[in-house]
């Protein structure tokens, strides 16, 4: 194996996709003697620890794991459940309050908001002064309006007028075939 | 507990939101009850009083049983005080929360404008500004017909209104 195919491995080997048969031939590779000066570090490796074996954990392992950590009080973290708990009090405390001004603003009026008049005949009054103001101003942003209602009724006119020339051309026409109509019996 | 702090965060944007308050409102609760201004309010429960009571006016009557309150705001024109204009700076509010220009009256010296609130196709508030040496908003709440309000005023005669001038306002 050359050099550039070693690196090419290598590379590989750093990213974890490399096969057993390509690390196998990289530690050949650096077993021998034509490695570069750059590459002293991973030749110092393969050449002492890539052929360490791992062993596998043993069937129990995972049991005897948990009989220690899982059933074990005394390693959970008090103080977690403890802030848990402190987060949940906060939380229902802030959304009482909330609920509470909600419900606040939902019944409270402001202070204006109280009868002026409590002798209905004098509301009634007001009421009637308000809405005679509110009425003029209205009546006078109207006032061209007439002018436009007649201008509507300029145009209903003019349809009426269509309609009776429509008619009388019909007539015309009817009286015109009925002249030469009597015209050529006479002929004959 | 994410639940709950996502429901938290939602509930307070939500009324944040909803605690926006429409701009007759906030203009009413700005300068009611301060020095240099009127404000009249009758109240939807005066109102209910006031349909229950006989006239022989049946439009009348049925236009009081459409109505639900009338909220008057007015600037007394007092020469030592500056005037500030409140009517101006509701109108720019307006647009914003969806009422909708209805018509523009200008004369010498007094500009009334009218604006409309419309809810689900109905018109529900009424309100008139007029500008001048003193600002007054009319706002007039309810199931209204503008018809009936503009006319309102070739029914009622200028005799109804002298007892008026006695009426203490608060």
């Amino acid at each position: 194996m050359d050099q550039k195919e070693a690196r090419r491995i290598l590379s590989k080997y750093y990213e974890g996709t490399t096969t057993e048969k390509e690390e196998s031939a990289l530690i050949e590779y650096f077993s021998g003697e034509n490695v570069p000066e750059e590459l002293y570090v991973e030749r110092e490796w393969f050449r002492n620890y890539s052929g360490i074996k791992i062993p596998d954990p043993s069937d129990d392992f995972y049991s005897r794991l948990n009989a220690v950590t899982g059933d074990d009080k005394s390693l959970i973290v008090k103080g977690s459940t403890r802030f848990l708990w402190y987060y949940r009090i906060a939380a229902t405390v802030a959304l009482i309050i909330s609920g509470y001004l909600i419900v606040h603003s939902l019944n409270s009026k402001p202070a204006y908001m109280k009868d002026t008049y409590n002798d209905p005949q004098l509301a009634m009054a007001e009421v009637r002064r308000v809405l005679n103001e509110v009425s003029l101003n209205m009546k006078k942003g109207t006032e061209g309006l007439p002018a436009l209602k007649s201008m509507g009724e300029a145009q209903s006119a003019l349809e009426t007028f269509k309609s009776a020339s429509h008619t009388a051309v019909k007539s015309v026409e009817g009286l015109k075939s009925n002249f030469n109509k009597t015209r050529t019996e006479g002929k004959q | 507990m994410k639940k709950l702090l996502i429901l938290l965060i939602v509930m307070t944007i939500s009324a944040t939101i909803w605690a926006q308050k429409n701009p007759v409102d906030e203009i009413f609760e700005k300068y009611s009850g301060k020095d240099g201004f009127t404000t009249v309010y009758i109240s939807p429960k005066m109102f209910s009083i006031l349909s229950g009571m006989n006239t022989e006016d049946k439009d009348y009557q049925n236009l009081m049983s459409r109505l639900k309150s009338i909220r008057i705001l007015s600037e007394n024109s007092d020469s030592l005080r500056i005037p500030t204009h409140f009517g101006k700076e509701l109108l720019k509010l307006l647009p914003a929360a969806g009422y909708e220009d209805l018509m523009l009256v200008k004369d010498q010296n007094k500009e009334v404008r009218f604006m409309i609130l419309e809810v689900k196709g109905r018109i529900a508030e009424l309100v008139m500004v007029s500008g001048g040496e003193g600002s007054t908003v009319v706002s007039i709440t309810g199931d209204l017909d503008l018809k009936t309000i503009a006319d309102m005023s070739d029914k009622t005669g200028i005799e109804e209104l002298k007892d008026l001038d006695k009426v203490d306002k608060k």
